[in-house]
């Protein structure tokens, strides 16, 4: 992976609602790409695209939009995976010469009814066996993990607050985030719940709005310019057949392949993004992918409260909002934008390296996909 | 309505839902068998319920075989409780209130 370069990463504001449709999102998000870079359209000769409100169009509908004229493109509606997942096609397309200058791009534009046939046919067990039980949904299906995370792991509704409060406090200083204000303890335990033991502050705010990322061939890069490059990228699906107890994702499995491919260790990573759809799966990623040495308890306590490590900058999902598949692509967007050098006052300082996970795809149970990425600003 | 597992028809192991495969021996020849009751392994009150929506318990129960299904309920079981199961045609599997 020594050829495909990751030059930059824009995120469209995202808002509550919005009346514009998924195509007027991803062109907003393609051109502020390629304005923000100084790219011609021209040179642009990838594309994929990650959306569940696209259809009926597909990437080959917005590249015909976008005037394009394309040797690789892809459609991706894998949810929380499908940002990495996008990525990993791409590099190999670069790496294989089936294209020097890619656009991926990751949006979703809700309508109140488009959020309720997504989450009522998410796929064909959410139709037949979900969608009849009224009130099976990803909030309720994820209490339910959290009660059995916090059963495995002794942790009571205030630990699970200590993450939620923590990007928030990051998401304070995103000015692109969402919800910024302040968070007490108070308020989050005292927030309305949801399903027990969710509060809505544990639940992902539903938001549209558009990611996209430029993968180039190094030889297309202007001279001086730096970028990211991709040091490891891992992928695990339907790793146990949805008969585990849903708190172990697939980066259990691909964790030390993918830390011994990129050759670092966990303490080398300066920069962490986990796909934050509920705060118990931020947890079992971390511990999945190793950065959770003792209890969680402790973990919460001693490093999440105290703000000890770069975890979700811009906030997460939990604070930005999530743009439906664009929460596929949130992490490495804002991870890219730390190690090129452009979150300004927020910059976090002398980042180098980054981890990204993806996880999700309800099948019945829990998710059944995970990926992830190691990354390092080029020098 | 009663409740069926499909059953690997080459090595025993009950599944649900249906699958096409068999991933322990790799068989592809299902039979069904009729699922009465199963023990409740997890309960979760749910605060948003949709108007007209009979259920307030989302509950996760365990087959005697084993088998994780997600059913519905008026009241919230008792954790552990054996409890009867049932299958309305949309799909919905629930516990009857009495």
């Amino acid at each position: 992976m020594n050829k495909a370069i990751l030059q930059g990463a824009v995120e469209v504001p995202y808002v509550r609602r919005s009346p514009e449709s998924t195509t007027a999102w991803l062109g907003k998000a393609f051109e502020a790409l390629l304005t923000q870079e100084g790219l011609s359209a021209d040179r642009i000769d990838g594309l994929g695209v990650a959306s569940f409100t696209l259809k009926p169009d597909r990437c080959v509908d917005l590249s015909w939009r976008l005037g394009l004229q394309l040797s690789w493109f892809m459609d991706d509606s894998n949810g929380g995976v499908s940002g990495i997942n996008l990525l990993q096609h791409a590099v190999a397309a670069i790496e294989c010469g089936l294209a020097r200058n890619i656009v991926l791009l990751a949006g979703d534009s809700f309508q109140p009814a488009d959020f309720q046939d997504l989450v009522a046919n998410y796929n064909r067990t959410t139709q037949t066996l979900l969608r009849p039980l009224r009130i099976a949904n990803p909030n309720s299906l994820f209490a339910l993990l959290t009660q059995r995370h916090m059963a495995q792991h002794g942790l009571t509704r205030s630990d699970y607050g200590q993450l939620v409060r923590a990007q928030r406090r990051q998401a304070s200083r995103n000015p692109q985030a969402l919800y910024r204000s302040e968070m007490t303890q108070d308020d989050y335990l005292n927030a309305p719940l949801v399903a027990d033991p969710l509060g809505i502050f544990d639940c992902v705010p539903v938001v549209s709005g558009a990611n996209a990322l430029l993968i180039r061939h190094v030889d297309e890069l202007p001279p001086g310019q730096t970028g990211v490059r991709v040091k490891a990228m891992q992928t695990c699906q339907n790793m146990d057949h949805q008969e585990g107890d849903g708190l172990s994702t697939g980066l259990a499995h691909i964790q030390g392949r993918l830390f011994s491919q990129a050759g670092l260790r966990q303490q080398d990573i300066d920069l962490i993004s986990v796909y934050d759809d509920y705060p118990v799966m931020s947890l079992a990623q971390l511990q999945d992918l190793g950065f959770i040495k003792g209890s969680v308890q402790q973990f919460l306590r001693d490093t999440v409260a105290e703000d000890r490590l770069a975890l979700n900058t811009s906030g997460g999902q939990l604070s930005a909002g999530q743009a439906g598949t664009a929460g596929g692509m949130h992490g490495l967007v804002e991870v890219v934008r730390q190690l090129t050098g452009r979150c300004g006052v927020r910059s976090q300082p002398n980042a180098r390296t980054a981890i990204v996970s993806g996880y999700g795809m309800v099948e019945y149970r829990y998710g059944m996909c995970a990926n992830a990425v190691i990354l390092e600003a080029t020098s | 309505m009663t409740l069926l597992m499909t059953v690997c028809a080459d090595c025993g192991v009950s599944y649900f839902p249906a699958r096409l495969r068999c991933h322990r021996c790799g068989g592809y020849q299902f039979l069904d068998q009729a699922v009465y009751t199963a023990r409740v392994s997890g309960v979760v009150p749910v605060h948003r319920v949709p108007e007209d929506c009979p259920w307030h318990c989302l509950v996760e129960l365990q087959t005697e075989a084993g088998v994780t299904v997600m059913a519905v309920a008026q009241v919230p079981p008792t954790l552990h409780s054996l409890v009867p199961i049932t299958q309305q045609a949309d799909g919905a599997v629930f516990i009857p209130s009495h």
